[in-house]
């Protein structure tokens, strides 16, 4: 460690316990800031437990009022993704309890109400490792891959049905909730939005009911539509700026994901519009592609009503390019996976994980799945062939923390499936 | 040092401030005030201030915090926003000692905007990494005693369900 010697002159340990504080409140996340406070005593006692615990930090529920009539309450709740990663990968330590998982895997961690949720995980049987009684993060790295949002009632155990989508804006950590607001994706596709205390939400661009999916991208909300629209809202006006110059895609579902820094919009085919081309098809005798775009928009806007069902039958990936403001067509995401779910998509770099595979999609047809559920059975897109093959997914273990309150899902790719899923090996 | 830029205009007023290692600076008025330390000092002391001493901060550490006052001395429009915010990801982007006494710099200089971009900096050089991983990084000694190391044991510790 030669980076020592220049390090020695500064004593971090002795910062002034304002200036702690300070960096303390700059964490995002309660983990983040339990860590903080396990590195010496002069930051653990500069620190409070919680960020929630102050003043002027967010206070935990978050209230804001419920997107339906009902007169109830709804609170938004985060969950945030990570890449857990074990410090001592390369230890030729036998399996202790702390060494597994034992390579980088993707975890949830999820805010809960304690003693109100229900216990459906346990031991997977023929596991290839054995699952921890604890796991100490102690011994992990928690690189945070993204940040989704829920709305729920208060005293209930899941998210609220009719929304499909909820971020809180701005998305950092320390802010106070007066200065909080929430962009709300009805099943419809109508785009609702509430200041903290506002008494209703209000409804953004009431005309348009056809919106996909909402993303907080460089600190500013982005909203696209099923026409592949890309605008940035002005959440003080309410009023969108519309940011690709034209529409584009013809596909039945746009997610917005940030890969890397840059916005992507990956455009979903489904059979339900195959089923419809055919029909186009049939008509207008071998079509030309453009022509049969038009033609599914037309379809497309006769069924706005809900959110397009069916299975996936191709992707299209397209990036912003910053430069000349337009969109242009991705064949190849390199080492990049993207991973689409319905409260929140991410991006990945396929080499940090064990199983899984660079310029791919992965992602489940029902649009209600998280990737986190016991419907492990997902589906996953190659963009070099364009294939669809199946991904069967670890089941997730779920561990939880008092102290935190808070409850964490793993995916671990290196605990291996039930017996019956795999080959057989020499004894 | 920092006055010899000859871009700015002839009206703006220039002063004078001293590091603790008596190196003296020149700095336009308007980016001096940036600090509410010295901009505190200016108004007490009126037009007779001969040189404004800071005796917390060394002229190495001084100069960087100028070139940060200097480049924030103007309000920015909507138009260099985006290059302001890479200007300053760049300007926070320094070697640990420096960013330790640039950071108490700000907090004794009283530079709020400057304050929160160090310690965000800071924050982002923690975020994700375990507590030993911070040690390491940051150079610290875990000097809690066997109880408090049992206790943050059980706090960091996560039950199987």
């Amino acid at each position: 460690m030669t980076m020592v010697v220049i390090r020695s002159k500064v004593n971090w340990s002795e910062l002034p316990p304002e200036l702690l504080s300070m960096i303390g409140k700059s964490l995002d996340s309660s983990i983040d800031i339990l860590r903080f406070r396990s590195v010496c005593s002069s930051w653990r006692s500069s620190t409070s437990p919680f960020h929630h615990s102050t003043d002027h930090d967010l206070p935990l529920p978050l209230k804001f009022p419920c997107p339906f009539a009902s007169g109830k309450d709804a609170f938004v709740s985060e969950s945030t993704i990570y890449r857990l990663e074990p410090l001592h990968e390369d230890d030729p330590k036998p399996s202790s309890s702390t060494s597994v998982p034992a390579k980088a895997c993707l975890v949830k961690v999820e805010e809960t109400k304690s003693g109100n949720y229900p216990l459906c995980i346990r031991r997977i049987d023929g596991s290839a490792s054995p699952i921890p009684k604890v796991l100490s993060l102690l011994d992990y790295r928690m690189v945070e891959l993204g940040k989704s949002n829920a709305l729920n009632y208060l005293n209930g155990n899941c998210s609220m049905r009719g929304v499909s989508k909820v971020i809180r804006y701005p998305d950092t950590a320390s802010i106070s909730s007066e200065d909080c607001s929430i962009f709300v994706i009805y099943d419809g596709g109508k785009l609702g939005f509430a200041k903290y205390g506002d008494q209703k939400l209000t409804l953004v661009d009431d005309r348009i009911s056809d919106y996909n999916d909402v993303i907080v991208y460089r600190g500013q909300p982005y909203v696209v539509d099923r026409w592949g629209t890309v605008s940035w809202i002005d959440h003080t006006s309410l009023k969108l700026t519309q940011f690709s110059p034209t529409s584009f895609g013809s596909g039945g579902r746009k997610h917005l994901v940030e890969s890397r820094g840059e916005l992507y919009v990956v455009d979903r085919y489904l059979d339900s519009q195959e089923k419809k081309l055919a029909v186009v098809e049939q008509i207008s005798h071998r079509p030309h592609r453009d022509f049969i775009h038009r033609r599914l928009r037309r379809i497309n806007t006769a069924n706005r009503s809900s959110l397009p069902e069916g299975k996936a039958v191709d992707f299209i990936v397209y990036k912003l390019d910053q430069e000349w403001g337009k969109w242009v067509e991705v064949t190849d995401l390199g080492s990049e996976a993207f991973y689409l779910n319905e409260d929140m998509s991410f991006s990945v770099s396929a080499s940090e994980f064990e199983g899984c595979k660079g310029n791919c999609i992965y992602y489940k047809n029902q649009f209600d799945s998280s990737l986190f559920t016991n419907a492990r059975v997902a589906s996953v897109f190659n963009l070099e062939d364009r294939s669809i093959g199946t991904y069967h997914w670890p089941r997730p273990l779920c561990f939880s923390n008092q102290h935190l309150n808070r409850r964490l899902w793993i995916m671990d790719c290196s605990i291996k499936p039930p017996t019956e899923l795999l080959t057989p090996t020499v004894a | 040092m920092a006055s010899s830029t000859s871009g700015s205009s002839s009206s703006s007023k220039v002063v004078k401030i001293r590091s603790s290692d008596n190196e003296n600076f020149e700095v336009e008025e308007a980016a001096a005030a940036r600090s509410e330390t010295i901009k505190k000092l200016l108004e007490d002391v009126g037009d007779d201030a001969d040189v404004i001493p800071l005796p917390n901060v060394d002229a190495k550490t001084l100069v960087k915090v100028m070139e940060w006052c200097k480049k924030h001395m103007d309000d920015v429009d909507e138009l260099n926003k985006e290059e302001m915010k890479t200007w300053d990801a760049e300007f926070v982007d320094m070697d640990q000692s420096c960013l330790y006494n640039v950071l108490l710099a700000a907090n004794f200089l009283n530079i709020k905007e400057l304050l929160d971009q160090l310690t965000q900096k800071v924050a982002d050089m923690i975020k994700g990494k375990s507590p030993e991983e911070i040690r390491a990084t940051f150079n610290i000694k875990n000097d809690f005693t066997p109880e408090e190391e049992a206790e943050i044991r059980k706090q960091n510790a996560w039950a199987f369900e």
